[in-house]
């Protein structure tokens, strides 16, 4: 009885700590979401029922700003696993011969770059990569394109500078996967004349199936919700609307526009967005 | 032969993977050290035909960057120490003892993870505001320490897990509290898991956006984060002291991710087999 009671206090901090930024902000955000709240016309705060919900099911920003972050969170997963699996897969050929070690962990470092330095840096390079006048990229393609500021390439370039700055999670995970391997599955493979596609047909894909499943919607999930300084840095949501992704939005009507209400009903309807995937993601979990 | 070749081939393939991944990286580090007037020259040049520390200089003398740089400091090391210590306990608590409501407290801390920070600013900023915060690096400390004890948590839980109990029970049998038992004999062997926590903790400190951009509005607490982000919006940007604070601020990381390559890929891999 005593030791638990020792067990309770030495969680009590972060315990603490969990209701000052989670429980406290979440119950008044939910109160808030039924109430009308705008500083900047008066300071009262109006109970108005189910109208922020009614307004947020309406306005077509949000319904697009949803559809919008679907999109960035498809496409950035998408790209940053499938470069990711590939160079991991010529990462671990590689290992197989011990005189290409040091080569390898010198990669290793290399890759993990983007995913170490702060999205700040990497989003002013990839200002300057994509600026349309005396930009790279441009340079490189011969072409006059607004990377940043036409709306059908905005979106698209923020999916690409993401998936540079985030491939190294898929990277790795997918290597130590390769690696978990038993190397006596691709001798047999080989006895019997397979090649390296036969490899990653037969051999690497089925193993490391689950663990695909895994990273992938551990990582939609983190795509989703965390999406916020990238597109700060890079277009802030615009040109229009074209890249207000939901964490921006939220921001817009809260610490911008001062609705707090509508900035309260947002934030309710992104966290049971995000509540329900990671409890459905858990009950599946808990049945494997 | 056939292998040979193949592994040319796979080579070839990683090498060309290895200049698109480092393409932004040079790119800035190489813009940063151009004179102006290079920066804009059509088509762009690669590396620099006169090399210029200039922009280095003024990202110290005109865009204050000294104070960025102390402050950004004090938020990563401060979330690091608070993360990592309760971190550490409530991992403890929870590997170690059974108590009830234990797995829905567990439950209950790990689905922070998947909330978006957004979403709870505008309250923590009324807080903040009560406590007169504002503007402070503890109330940015204080959002970021909470949004990484879940990972610190569930990480050195597993880590814990795994340690052979005999040790801790032999220890106890010779006279140590359970306090002093994970004081002196369980957190010297844990060295590397709390390694990776803490390279983690302070790499969000130091990269951390969200928070600093809500709660921080003058130098007294602005890190080099919003400090960058304030320089695009003038209305003249400055290319290459934008390049230069860019690369400025990589360099710490850069160091981290030299000496700790290996805890860096641990955490990762860690962080993703969680479900």
């Amino acid at each position: 009885m005593r030791e638990n009671t020792l067990g309770f206090l030495l969680i009590l901090p972060s315990l603490f700590f969990i209701i000052f930024v989670a429980i406290y902000p979440l119950s008044y955000n939910i109160f808030l979401s039924f109430c009308e709240y705008n500083p900047m016309r008066s300071s009262e705060v109006k109970f108005i029922g189910l109208q922020n919900y009614i307004w947020a099911l309406g306005e077509s920003v949000v319904t697009y700003s949803l559809y919008i972050t679907i999109v960035f969170t498809i496409g950035s997963v998408f790209l940053e696993s499938v470069i990711g699996l590939l160079i991991a897969f010529a990462l671990s050929k590689i290992d197989i011969d011990n005189k290409f070690g040091i080569v390898r962990s010198i990669l290793a470092s290399i890759f993990i770059l983007p995913w170490a330095i702060p999205t700040v840096s990497a989003a002013v390079s990839w200002r300057l990569i994509y600026h349309p006048v005396f930009g790279i990229l441009n340079a490189l393609l011969g072409k006059q394109i607004m990377w940043l500021s036409d709306s059908s390439f905005a979106l698209l370039s923020i999916i690409v500078a993401d998936a540079w700055k985030t491939m190294p999670f898929f990277l790795f995970i997918f290597l130590a996967g390769i690696e978990s391997i038993p190397t006596e599955h691709f001798e047999a493979a080989k006895i019997d004349g397979a090649s390296d596609w036969h490899d990653f047909r037969y051999i690497i894909l089925p193993q490391i199936l689950p663990l695909i499943f895994v990273a992938l919607s551990m990582r939609a999930i983190d795509a989703f919700t965390k999406i916020f300084d990238m597109v700060y840095m890079l277009t802030g949501g615009g040109p229009g609307v074209s890249t207000k992704v939901f964490p921006i939005l939220i921001y817009d009507y809260s610490l911008h526009f001062f609705k707090f209400g509508n900035a309260a009903c947002l934030a309710i309807i992104s966290i049971s967005i995000s509540l329900a995937y990671g409890i459905f993601l858990l009950r599946r979990g808990l049945k494997k | 032969m056939k292998y040979k070749q193949s592994l040319f081939l796979y080579l070839l393939f990683l090498l060309f993977a290895t200049i698109i991944d480092l393409f932004p990286i040079i790119v800035m580090v190489s813009s940063s050290l151009k004179l102006e007037e290079e920066i804009y020259s059509i088509p762009p040049t690669l590396f620099p035909r006169i090399f210029t520390l200039d922009h280095y200089w003024n990202l110290f003398s005109y865009f204050r960057f000294g104070e960025y740089t102390l402050n950004s400091m004090i938020i990563a090391l401060f979330t690091t120490l608070i993360s990592t210590i309760f971190g550490i306990m409530a991992a403890y608590g929870f590997s170690r003892f059974n108590f009830k409501g234990a797995s829905h407290l567990l439950f209950f801390i790990m689905i922070i993870r998947v909330f978006t920070p957004v979403a709870l600013l505008f309250p923590l900023y009324t807080l903040m505001r009560t406590f007169g915060l504002l503007d402070t690096t503890i109330s940015i400390i204080l959002g970021v320490s909470s949004f990484q004890l879940p990972f610190t948590i569930w990480f050195m839980k597993t880590f814990f897990d795994e340690f052979p109990r005999s040790i801790e029970e032999a220890a106890m049998l010779d006279g140590l509290s359970r306090l002093s038992c994970l004081w002196k004999v369980v957190i010297p062997l844990s060295k590397p898991g709390i390694a990776v926590s803490a390279v983690f903790a302070f790499l969000a400190g130091w990269g951390d956006f969200i928070f600093s951009l809500s709660f921080s509005q003058t130098t007294r607490s602005m890190p080099l984060t919003i400090g960058i982000a304030n320089m695009l919006t003038g209305y003249k940007i400055y290319w290459g002291e934008l390049m230069a604070g860019g690369t400025y601020m990589m360099l710490i990381p850069l160091v981290i991710v030299i000496f700790f390559q290996k805890y860096i890929v641990k955490g990762l891999i860690a962080g993703a087999i969680k479900a």
